[in-house]
């Protein structure tokens, strides 16, 4: 019984968690954009997604390793060195781009401009952190996230045509403005297939003493979680393809973003809309800040954990402290929040390969993973996720400079 | 046992089970006809910028010496008792007879064994010093 609980809950706050201000600002700019054409690349992402936060999951619950540990263990530091400074800088940039998130929610609520907002956010979140424990920031923020499935609702009000949205299941080239659908296909398969994730869902499994008998729930929470998960995002860009699409409005800002869920729901749709970017900003803030001390405590062998006092975790704690203060100073100094998110999302393209290799190292290895090691589909689905990300890495750049 | 996958790099806990950092570099200490032995590990920011490149771990060890811990309480740190994780391997034996981690040098550069001069005493062992421990033991006919 305690298990069913376990998944029920993994579940929903896998569903309350999906959305960050990567999955917000993508899927908008997507649907406003080029109405349903990029359906295809939120369903590609979130394949990928579950196959490698399962992984993660498994290799912590058999081998009692996170996977930053475990890389560095297996790999050397020597090639480790490279995905953790990438990841650090990644981080950053998204842990800022999330605090512009929470701060646009402020301004769109209180009308006092988002740069006045970013000390008092990269407070909270961190008071939140320093004060509370993993479950807390695991179940409680994710749970407040459910207000996210504002846009399932409000796509099961606009009654969206199943035909048009079956027809782009695969991916077609638009006729005109090739080169920027290519990048926010980019960035849509950067804000899902996060390396954060990774990091941060091994991490957890440890934190909760996760050991063999939780495969199943593994199993259960990253597949149904994230799938689930995806129908939020997917919801946000039907929502903006069916309300902005037809109008010509491009969301260039976070304002016009706004504007999506007025027609379904009135004003309160605007004040839905607030709430929902704030809020899942703020649990992905949190993630992003914890999953950066984790992995910086974990490459260095230091002592860590959210449900240690500060006292025995200090440098743990400390790189979260200087970390999401330096981060917030990117907001107190006016960087636009979409430009950074879009930017951000296209950075984590281009760091993909080196985190996602290790996967296929580690989870054939019998000394980590044991008799639980991948499969074939397993091994085909990271191979194909190694070529893919190869290739968004490859062309992220180029497509920042012609389409972002 | 393989000292490079299974010593190197993995946790270092104290007997509290608390965690210390992780194997950074291995030493080995050469003797004449004898087969080489672990006389160090390394933990440190100085041997994880070696095994990148020798000038970084000349600017770590100049920033650690101006802004790192202080000696004193290095020292006692690194004379804490310390073993490796790896429960049931020949490493958790080495710490049996051994018990103790001896002082952890900041600053071990030795010269590598070569053909034409005496070897060191000591050479550090990790990714690329594997190579000169395969070479000294090959050349000295101490293999096994």
């Amino acid at each position: 019984m305690s298990k069913i609980l376990e998944i029920a809950l993994g579940i929903v706050t896998s569903i309350g968690g999906f959305l960050d201000v990567g999955a917000i600002a993508t899927a908008a700019e997507a649907g406003s954009t080029f109405g349903f054409h990029l359906i295809w690349a939120i369903l590609l992402g979130t394949i990928c997604v579950i196959f490698l936060v399962e992984m993660s999951g498994r290799l912590a619950a058999v081998s009692k390793h996170t996977l930053a540990a475990a890389v560095r263990e297996r790999l050397g530091f020597n090639f480790f060195v490279i995905p953790l400074l990438a990841e650090i800088a990644v981080d950053f940039l998204v842990l800022a781009a999330e605090i512009g998130g929470d701060c646009i929610a402020l301004q769109l609520i209180t009308g006092i401009s988002f740069q006045w907002w970013a000390l008092p956010v990269a407070f909270a979140i961190w008071l939140l952190i320093w004060k509370g424990n993993f479950s807390i920031i695991e179940n409680g923020v994710s749970l407040l996230g459910l207000i996210t499935l504002v846009f399932v609702f409000a796509t099961f009000k606009l009654h969206p045509s199943l035909t048009e949205l079956g027809a782009d299941l695969l991916p077609t080239l638009p006729k005109k403005d090739t080169a920027h659908y290519l990048f926010i296909a980019v960035s849509i398969l950067g804000a899902l297939i996060s390396p954060y994730l990774f990091y941060f869902y091994s991490s957890g499994a440890v934190e909760d003493k996760w050991d063999e008998g939780h495969i199943g729930v593994n199993r259960a929470v990253a597949s149904l979680g994230m799938g689930f998960g995806s129908i939020v995002s997917l919801g946000v860009l039907i929502v903006s393809a069916l309300l902005l699409n037809p109008k010509g409005i491009q969301v260039d800002s976070y304002e016009q973003a706004a504007l999506m869920l007025t027609q379904p729901f009135g004003y309160w749709g605007f004040v839905l809309f607030a709430a929902s970017l704030g809020i899942a900003c703020f649990g992905a803030a949190l993630e992003v800040t914890l999953d950066t001390a984790y992995i910086v405590a974990q490459a260095l062998g230091w002592n860590w954990g959210e449900n240690l006092k500060q006292k025995d975790a200090a440098r743990f704690s400390l790189v979260y402290t200087v970390f999401v203060f330096l981060a917030s100073l990117l907001m107190v100094f006016g960087i636009d929040p979409l430009q950074l998110t879009l930017f951000s999302m296209a950075l984590t393209a281009l760091i993909l390969p080196p985190v996602i290799v290790p996967f296929l190292v580690l989870m054939n290895d019998e000394s980590y993973v044991g008799k639980h090691r991948n499969g074939w589909i397993s091994n085909s689905v990271v191979i194909f996720t190694i070529a893919l990300t190869f290739v968004l890495a490859i062309v992220a750049i180029p497509l920042e400079i012609i389409g972002g | 046992m393989d000292l490079i996958r299974d010593v190197l790099d993995n946790q270092i806990v104290d007997r509290n089970q608390r965690n210390m950092g992780k194997v950074d570099g291995i030493v080995m200490e050469l003797r004449d006809r004898e087969p080489p032995r672990l006389a160090y590990i390394e933990v440190g920011m100085p041997t994880l910028a070696r095994r990148l490149h020798p000038r970084l771990q000349r600017w770590v060890a100049a920033l650690q010496s101006k802004w790192g811990a202080k000696h004193s309480r290095c020292r006692s740190r690194s004379n804490a008792s310390a073993r490796l994780r790896k429960m049931g391997s020949r490493a958790y034996h080495w710490k049996d007879s051994r018990s103790r981690v001896k002082t952890i040098p900041q600053c071990l550069l030795p010269t590598p064994p070569s053909g034409t001069g005496a070897p060191s005493p000591y050479f550090l062992l990790h990714n690329r010093g594997l190579g000169y421990y395969r070479y000294w033991c090959s050349h000295t006919n101490l293999m096994k």
